[in-house]
């Protein structure tokens, strides 16, 4: 299992008037090539759980794994687990602070000790994947691009190291639907060629359609831990808890309102559609004229 | 720039003078070495010009000690000389001194300022502060031996943050060159 | 992390805590002088004891208070020793080398110290008992006359004003870029200087640049509102002294005439 977390906890400034735990007793396995979405309140834990898993912060109590390594034991590389690993933060442009575009990939590769040849393949690699040519942009200097090219060479950044786990924080957060589609489209791609994705979203809908497995976090304790369609079918309790709820499945109770059977299990478009078309197949829609409604019947 | 903006990254850089202390404590050894809160008052003054330079190096170490206790009470009052006359120096050595390449500005400027403010910290100390135990070994020590290497991290970074800024378009270049319109290629790799 | 530096404020209810902070100022500058002016063993002794009774009107205990001293234990003796084996005196008690004991810098040394020693403890007394705001805002009613010698008193008072509140803000940022760095890489915290001073600049940079761009921000949309950082003619001082703070500020006036005069 590449990641594990053993009753991992993390308190903030502990034994001082401002001790909060954020995190409880998280017990975490992810295997290798998952797409998981973490969903919570601001001050759930969120953040702190992928900052753990990067190996940012050391937890209180309990173990981070990764590939059966404890990373915070004396003995552990941090160097390996930077290969290994990337992360984007939100707004991740403000990370930027090198004279080219090149420089600053390559910095994410100062300590591989990789040839220089090796580096500037992979750099040019990592820009074509964010959809820079990189002859154009190469000498450019990040500071002075725009918005959304900066968060290209930020995303880059990231994936030059061609690490096996992704970690993203807010990663949409800022970016226009445009911006959005591409973003999730080079992870999506990278997920298909075996990276594992763990991304942090208050967007319910970008983790309906692109998440496979949901953690619904609640005050530092893990609350929910299952597929995508699973967990967004217990509507009332995310509602409860006041989460954002993906469309498709808010239509799906929309329907079943209205008196249509329709599943309930639904997480994104793909599977919104796939019911449509069985639930029709099994029978027709007619309107009452005098009620205006359109009601189903076999 | 107008007096306006000049109060705002007067503003943020005092700012800085609090907090970045406080990031370099987290590091080993870098806080005497580093010397982080010369930093932003150098900056300001080398950006703002002397009245804003000088308002950082006095506001900075006072605001600091208010609210980190960084550095001591014993302390501040060297600090203060020092730190106002960096700010004071480095904008009037900016607004006099033009050689038409911003390096070989910043670095004269960033130098006589450093210089100044140690000669005259080490003459406030020497009369004021510590009078009748300071001396010309305790001054070398203090502000150059163990500080080289902070020096010589400042003059590297300083201009890097100033050409940062001019390229992120936050300042106004010292020199602008003409912009020259032709019909480049976009980015992307499509063509 | 993101919680607002507070420095050594310690909130409380005691009469120090209750005081105008103007005045407590007016009375730690005041406090200065007669520091300043103490030479005789019973000048010390009457400062020593009025830092008492601030202690006890603080409500501070007492490990708390003069903790700053313990920082500077080897500072002062730094200085201690420096005057009292460096003052060229004309009847040495015993020389050796470059080293000259003598009487007067012994005493010298004790004065410097002595003096140190209490303005610390006061300043802190005064921090701790203060908030942050609270001292700034006291600070530009001090200023306030510097206007009609055309200081900008009021730009000032702004400057401060903002930078105290972007310290939080500023702080999380820091933090979150040294993050970000230590996860492409830099090594902060590693052995060797090379390696931690090449991390300087991915965290430095980025921390101005962002930095600066708020100040860009927030000067556009001062500018849009029309500020243009004239500073405004203030109408009068401000004096909301009450019986107590009159009283506090004429103790000191006249502990301090007392020690310039007599003692």
């Amino acid at each position: 299992m590449p990641i594990v977390l053993e009753k991992a906890s993390y308190t903030y400034a502990p034994g001082t008037p401002y001790e909060a735990a954020a995190l409880c007793d998280i017990d975490l396995q992810i295997a290798d090539g998952e797409f998981i979405g973490i969903m919570g309140h601001t001050g759930s834990g969120k953040s702190t759980l992928l900052q753990l898993i990067a190996g940012l912060i050391t937890p209180s109590r309990g173990k981070v794994m990764i590939d059966g390594c404890d990373i915070n034991a004396r003995n552990y590389n941090r160097d390996v687990l930077r290969k290994k690993l990337s992360m984007i933060f939100q707004y991740p442009e403000y990370q930027l602070f090198e004279t080219t575009v090149e420089k600053e990939l390559a910095f994410s590769l100062k300590h591989s000790g990789l040839p220089g040849k090796e580096v500037k393949e992979r750099v040019r690699r990592a820009l074509e994947a964010v959809g820079f040519s990189y002859t154009r942009v190469r000498s450019l200097s990040p500071l002075g691009l725009s918005g959304g090219e900066k968060r290209k060479v930020a995303i880059a950044c990231a994936l030059v190291t061609e690490p096996k786990i992704l970690l993203l924080d807010e990663p949409v957060a800022g970016l226009d639907p445009r911006g959005r589609k591409e973003f999730l489209e080079i992870i999506t791609r990278r997920n298909k060629a075996g990276t594992t994705i763990i991304m942090v979203s208050h967007d319910a809908d970008v983790l309906g359609n692109y998440a496979q497995r949901i953690l619904v976090l609640n005050q530092g304790k893990l609350l929910l831990d299952g597929p995508a369609k699973r967990v967004f079918t217990d509507i009332e309790k995310l509602e409860a808890l006041k989460l954002g709820v993906c469309r498709p499945r808010k239509l799906a109770r929309r329907l079943k309102e209205c008196g249509i059977p329709f599943p309930q299990d639904i997480a994104g478009y793909d599977e919104f559609i796939a019911a449509v078309v069985e639930v029709s197949k099994k029978g027709g829609m007619s309107h009452e004229p005098d009620t205006g409604r359109h009601v189903y019947s076999r | 720039m107008t007096i306006v903006k000049r109060s705002m990254i007067t503003a943020v850089c005092v700012a800085l003078t609090v907090v970045l202390p406080m990031a370099f404590h987290a590091v080993p050894n870098a806080g005497s070495v580093i010397l982080p809160m010369h930093i932003p008052v150098l900056l300001c003054g080398l950006i703002c010009g002397w009245p804003f330079g000088l308002a950082c190096g006095l506001i900075g170490p006072l605001l600091s000690n208010l609210f980190t206790g960084m550095p001591p009470m014993a302390a501040l009052p060297a600090m203060l000389v020092e730190l106002a006359v960096y700010g004071l120096m480095a904008g009037l050595l900016m607004s006099c001194v033009r050689t038409r390449k911003v390096y070989a500005d910043l670095y004269i400027s960033l130098l006589v300022a450093m210089l100044a403010g140690r000669i005259v910290a080490g003459m406030a100390r020497a009369l004021i502060f510590a009078a009748g135990s300071y001396s010309m070994a305790a001054w070398t020590t203090s502000y150059f031996v163990t500080s080289l290497p902070g020096i010589a991290i400042q003059i590297v970074l300083l201009p890097s943050i100033v050409f940062a800024l001019e390229r992120a378009r936050l300042i106004p270049a010292r020199y602008p060159k003409e912009i020259v319109l032709d019909g480049s290629p976009g980015l992307d790799s499509s063509e | 992390m993101s919680r607002i530096p507070a420095g050594m404020y310690i909130p409380g209810k005691s009469f120090l805590h209750r005081l105008d902070p103007l005045a407590k100022l007016i009375g730690l500058i005041i406090l200065l002088a007669a520091v300043i002016a103490a030479s005789s063993p019973g000048g010390y002794l009457l400062l020593i004891l009025f830092i008492g009774v601030l202690l006890a009107l603080s409500g501070l205990p007492f490990k708390l208070a003069i903790a700053p001293l313990r920082r500077t234990y080897l500072f002062f003796a730094v200085i201690f020793l420096m005057n009292a084996l460096f003052f060229a005196d004309v009847d040495p008690l015993w020389t050796w080398w470059i080293f000259s004991l003598s009487r007067t810098g012994l005493i010298q040394g004790a004065n410097v110290v002595l003096r140190l020693a209490i303005i610390i403890v006061a300043g802190h007394i005064l921090i701790s008992t203060t908030s942050p705001m609270e001292i700034t805002a006291a600070f530009r009613r001090l200023l306030k006359p510097l206007q009609y010698i055309n200081i900008p008193v009021d730009i000032v008072a702004l400057i401060v004003s903002v930078a105290i509140h972007f310290i939080p803000v500023l702080a999380e940022e820091v933090e979150m870029i040294r993050k970000a760095q230590t996860v492409r890489g830099a090594r902060f915290d590693s052995a060797r200087l090379r390696d931690r001073a090449a991390s300087l600049l991915p965290l430095v940079i980025p921390v101005f640049v962002n930095a600066f761009k708020r100040a860009d921000e927030l000067a556009l949309a001062m500018e849009a509102r029309g500020y243009r950082g004239e500073g405004r003619r203030v109408s009068g001082p401000e004096i909301a002294f009450q019986a107590r703070d009159f009283g506090a500020v004429l103790i000191m006036a006249a502990i301090c005439a007392v020690q310039i005069l007599v003692l």
